[in-house]
C-alpha cells in the first residue's frame, strides 16, 4: 500500500503533460485562442463620427477611365504617375454567370 | 486469486491513463482549430498586389447581421462556431464574399461596428515591416491560417485600420463584380497626400491625383493598371472626422437598395447622388452600425454629369 503513490507519479506525470500540450493544440492557432481574439476588439471604430458634407461635388468612386488628371500637380508626398498617363477604371471584364439567390423578404 | 487483485491493483494507474489519453483525444479532435476556406476555389497562381481581396465584419448582433445582408444582397451563410468564437462565410452565388464576427461590446464602452478591408499582399511580414516604417501601427501581428493564408491588422499613419492578406490560393480574378459581390473601396482621410504615399509604398501603387469640383484632394491608386481604390480628404463639414475605409457593394439599383436597407432596419447616411464615374452611390449602415456603400456600375459608358 505504502509504494502506491509512487506508482501514480509517473503516470500522472504524464497526464499532465499531455493535457498541456492539448490545452495548446486546441487554442493554438484559431480566433478563438490567444491572441486570436485580439484584433477583433482591436478594430471596433470609435462611435459617433458622422458622413455629413457628400454633396453632389464631394465623389469618392471610381474613374471611367476618361477623367482629366490635374493641369499642374502640386509637389505632393506620393509619387505621382506620369501626366501622359490616362486614368485607369476598375476591371470590367465579364466573370462567371450571375445565378444571384432571391433575396428573403424583410422579417416583421 | 491474490496475484490477481495485486496485478489488477498495480495495472490500474496505466488503465486509468488510457482511458483519460482517449478522452482528451475525442475532445481535442471535435475541438478542431478554428479554419478559414481558401479564398479561391478552385486554387490559382494569380496574386493582385494592393487590390481589396476580402472583408471581415465586426458586429454584435451576428444573427441580425445575416438576415440583413441576406435579405439586401441575396447572401447565403455557413456558420462556423469553435470555442467563444460564432462567424459566419457569407456567400454570393456559391462564392466567399466575406466573413462575419459575432462579437460583443467592450464593456461599459459603445465602438462602433466596422467592415475590416484585407488588401492582397505577396509577403505579409515584409509588409508589416513596410507599414511600420511609414509610420503604421500593428494591431494584430502577422499569423497564419493553414487554408487562408497569412494575415495581419494594422492602423494607417492618419489611424483607419485596415489589413493585410498573403492568399495561400491565390487572389480573385480581376472581373467586373456581380451585383452584391464588392466594387470599389474609398479612404476619407484628413490628409489624403500623406496616406497616398503610405498606402503607395505598401502596395507600390501607381497615384493620381484628380481634379475634383469640391475643391478636396482626391487621388487614385491603382495597379496591374487597374483602379484598386480612391484615396479622399475628409468632407470639410464634418463634425468628426475620423479617418475610415467605406467599401462599396454593387448594385443595380442605387436608390432601390438604400430604401431596402432602410427597410430592413439599417439607416441611409449619404443619400443616392451621382459620383465621378457616372452612376449613382450612396452610403448606409446595416442596424447595428456598420457602414459600407452602394454603388451602381452599369455596362455602358454612358457617363452623367454629377449633380
Amino acid at each position: 500500500m505504502n509504494n502506491l503513490p509512487r506508482r501514480w507519479v509517473m503516470p500522472v506525470l504524464g497526464l499532465l503533460m499531455f493535457a498541456g500540450l492539448c490545452a495548446c493544440i486546441a487554442t493554438g492557432p484559431g480566433y478563438d485562442g490567444g491572441v486570436g481574439v485580439g484584433y477583433i476588439g482591436g478594430v471596433y471604430e470609435p462611435n459617433g463620427y458622422d458622413y455629413g458634407g457628400w454633396g453632389g461635388s464631394y465623389q469618392v468612386g471610381p474613374p471611367r477611365g476618361h477623367e482629366r488628371r490635374r493641369e499642374r500637380p502640386p509637389a505632393h508626398t506620393y509619387r505621382a504617375a506620369p501626366q501622359t498617363r490616362p486614368i485607369p477604371s476598375i476591371p470590367t471584364r465579364p466573370g462567371r454567370p450571375w445565378h444571384p439567390t432571391p433575396p428573403r423578404p424583410p422579417q416583421p | 486469486m491474490r496475484d490477481y487483485r495485486h496485478h489488477a491493483r498495480h495495472l490500474l494507474p496505466y488503465g486509468l491513463c488510457a482511458l483519460f489519453l482517449c478522452a482528451t483525444g475525442i475532445a481535442t479532435a471535435k475541438e478542431a482549430p478554428f479554419e478559414l476556406p481558401p479564398l479561391v476555389e478552385p486554387a490559382t497562381a494569380e496574386h493582385h498586389v494592393g487590390k481589396v481581396i476580402w472583408l471581415d465584419l465586426m458586429t454584435p448582433d451576428l444573427a441580425g447581421a445575416k438576415q440583413f445582408y441576406s435579405g439586401l444582397f441575396g447572401w447565403t451563410f455557413r456558420d462556423i462556431h469553435v470555442g467563444k468564437t460564432d462567424y459566419a462565410i457569407a456567400y454570393l452565388d456559391g462564392q466567399p464574399v466575406g466573413g462575419v464576427f459575432q462579437r460583443p461590446e467592450p464593456s461599459g464602452k459603445h465602438r462602433q461596428p466596422t467592415w475590416l478591408t484585407f488588401f492582397a499582399v505577396r509577403d505579409v511580414d515584409a509588409a508589416e515591416r513596410t507599414a511600420v516604417k511609414h509610420g503604421a501601427k500593428v494591431v494584430f501581428g502577422p499569423r497564419s491560417y493553414p487554408q487562408r493564408g497569412r494575415q495581419a491588422v494594422f492602423a494607417d499613419p492618419e489611424g483607419a485600420y485596415f489589413a493585410v492578406l498573403a492568399s495561400t490560393s491565390g487572389d480573385p480574378s480581376d472581373v467586373l463584380a456581380l451585383p452584391g459581390d464588392w466594387i470599389w473601396s474609398a479612404l476619407l482621410t484628413p490628409d489624403p497626400d500623406k496616406d497616398a504615399a503610405f498606402y503607395q509604398a505598401l502596395f507600390d501603387y501607381d497615384a493620381f491625383g484628380l481634379q475634383s469640383g469640391d475643391g478636396l484632394e482626391h487621388v487614385i491608386l491603382s495597379s496591374d493598371d487597374y483602379a484598386r481604390a480612391s484615396v479622399n480628404a475628409l468632407p470639410s463639414n464634418s463634425s468628426r472626422p475620423h479617418p475610415r475605409w467605406v467599401n462599396f457593394v454593387r448594385v443595380l439599383d442605387t436608390d432601390a437598395a438604400a430604401a431596402k436597407a432602410a427597410a430592413l432596419g439599417g439607416r441611409v447616411l449619404v443619400a443616392p447622388h451621382i459620383d465621378r464615374h457616372g452612376d449613382k452611390i450612396a452610403v448606409v449602415a446595416d442596424p447595428a452600425g456598420a457602414s459600407f456603400g452602394l454603388m451602381e456600375w452599369s455596362d455602358t459608358d454612358s457617363k452623367k454629369e454629377p449633380e
